[in-house]
């Protein structure tokens, strides 16, 4: 999956089920509002659908608050998946 | 120099009706430190509110709110929560309180093997309703008490897992049905057993699963799904665990059609039917939200069955549909007879000054008046729903997800009520989801003219939100 298809499902994420209006104007570097509950929600759509494993050990060690921050969890887990290929 | 008396009860009622600004320095101290720094338990919401409750008169509850910069203001709220809808009673409990001194002095201490008379009023008085309410006999009822919502439904799950194993020979007789299913949004309980049936992987990720079943879930209130959902699992279907108004996905009742397709689909398949009234129960202008006339397997209630005053809960199952293993019923408190004559003397209340039949007429009146609340606001409230004192509104999407906030403000204005999590999990269809929803359960003892007052107060909340 392309960068661009990434984000575009992210964004799709983050305004249709996460209801962050925000990201409607939000550039990738901007800071989202995102709670612990928010921050769970992302985990298991990022698993779900990135198959991002195990986050909060060697691919972050902060919550993640932007967009730019979340592609680089799934660039990262992309490469992973590439790499194991 | 003369000492400045600490501020009494009636001090504090006095400055909550202008909802005035309280001096630190007047409170009694241990109350300071209460309102300052929390009662101490431990933070099990993740964030804590800022409110501290004193004390409760008819429908209103004195309230301290410490701001964010440290001032102390005095509220007097309406309390259309009673506690997760347990105090049903809402200050009349008092009345029960006079025959509490006779209860104690006459109650033995004894295990739940022995019998009780008091125990047994209370098991004929469950019967007698749940018979009535689904038109077959009082008898052909088994019941059991427990002590929480979550322990009588772990206990439902266990009679569901158990149905068909055969002791003696370690031998499940119904092995091939492995499926339980559950609704998307339900709440049955924080224990490990009923943790199985929640569809939120926020409350499941990091507990272990049963593995001889799986859990499937079905859309609440939805014909079609539900037939898809029977078909895709034909043959393996155990039971199905429903609650008769979908609670904490956003106060959602379902048609009679659709629960007359659910058990026409559970009779076909050979599920057992479980119809968890833990929230619903004696609130929704009847004893329970599940249509009348319609027989499930197995009935639980709780939070109202403890009128607020302790933790009660029945588990009611067919004697020709379900069978309790010898043992798993033992409760440490089974309707110990103390609390078997305190819950006997609320529903003899209840029945005395039919409160069932007023939270029905009210309820209709409830309803009506959050549907125009929110047509004055569709910025803040999407739709109103409910039964009886059981209503919900659910937010606009501007609020979807700030019910805690919306919730606090509530407070701010005079009405205390509380937040259902709403739908959005990702694999509900995005038409069937629900934002988050404010739940009203008021006592049932409560007046038109306070409920009048309250939406009045909700009305302008939603001002206040939508200006902000």
């Amino acid at each position: 999956m392309d960068l661009k298809t990434a984000e575009n499902k992210l964004r799709v994420f983050l305004l249709d089920d996460m209801m962050k209006d925000e990201v409607e104007e939000a550039s990738n570097d901007d800071q989202l509002d995102l709670d612990s509950l928010d921050q769970t929600e992302l985990r298991v759509f990022l698993e779900e659908e990135f198959s991002v494993k195990g986050l909060g050990s060697e691919n972050m060690d902060k919550p993640m608050t932007t967009i730019a921050e979340i592609l680089a969890v799934i660039v990262g887990a992309t490469d992973k998946v590439a790499e194991s290929a | 120099m003369l000492e400045r008396l600490p501020l009494t009860h009636d001090d504090l009622w006095d400055a909550a009706r202008d909802n005035q600004i309280v001096d630190p320095d007047l409170l009694p101290e241990t109350l300071r430190t209460c309102v300052e720094q929390g009662d101490e338990v431990a933070d099990h919401y993740g964030g804590r509110t800022n409110f501290t409750f004193l004390n409760q008169k008819d429908t209103r509850i004195l309230t301290l709110e410490l701001s964010d910069s440290g001032v102390i203001q005095a509220r007097d709220v309406i309390n259309m929560s009673c506690g997760y809808g347990t105090g049903i009673l809402g200050d009349k409990i008092a009345e029960i309180g006079q025959q509490l001194p006779n209860f104690l002095v006459q109650s033995t201490t004894t295990n739940d093997e022995f019998h009780s008379l008091e125990r047994r009023q209370l098991v004929r008085n469950i019967k007698g309703m749940i018979g009535a309410h689904t038109a077959t006999s009082p008898d052909s009822w088994e019941i059991t008490f427990t002590s929480t919502g979550s322990e009588a439904m772990d206990l439902a799950l266990q009679l569901a897992c158990l149905d068909g194993f055969d002791l003696a020979r370690g031998i499940d007789t119904r092995a091939e049905k492995d499926v339980i299913i559950a609704c998307h949004g339900a709440w049955h309980g924080w224990s490990l057993g009923t943790n199985q049936m929640l569809d939120r992987r926020q409350f499941t990720d990091g507990l272990p699963r049963v593995q001889s079943v799986e859990t499937a879930y079905l859309v609440y209130g939805d014909m079609d799904h539900l037939e898809t959902l029977f078909e895709t699992y034909k043959g393996r279907i155990r039971a199905v665990f429903v609650e008769g108004i979908l609670g904490d996905g956003g106060i959602i009742p379902a048609s009679d059609a659709w629960w007359d397709s659910l058990f026409e689909h559970a009779a076909a398949e050979d599920a057992k039917v479980f119809d968890d009234e833990i929230l619903t129960g004696f609130r929704t202008g009847n004893i329970l939200a599940l249509p009348k006339g319609r027989v499930p397997d197995c009935i639980s209630l709780g939070k109202a069955l403890g009128f607020g005053l302790f933790p009660m809960s029945a588990l009611a199952w067919r004697k020709d549909r379900l069978r309790l293993r010898a043992g798993i019923g033992v409760r440490t408190f089974n309707a110990r007879p103390f609390q078997a004559a305190t819950v006997n003397a609320g529903l003899d209340y209840i029945a005395r000054h039919e409160l069932i039949e007023h939270s029905a007429r009210l309820g209709h009146f409830l309803l009506d008046g959050l549907k125009s609340v929110q047509a004055e606001h569709p910025e803040v409230f999407k739709e109103a729903r409910g039964q009886g004192l059981f209503a919900g509104l659910e937010l606009s999407k501007a609020f979807a997800r700030k019910g805690h906030l919306v919730r606090n403000e509530l407070v701010r204005h005079g009405v205390l009520t509380e937040t259902e999590s709403g739908l959005f999990n990702r694999k509900v269809p995005k038409e069937a989801r629900i934002n988050e929803t404010i739940r009203l359960t008021p006592p049932l003892t409560i007046h038109e003219d306070t409920l009048t007052e309250a939406m009045s107060r909700i009305s302008q909340c939603a001002k206040t939100l939508k200006s902000a």
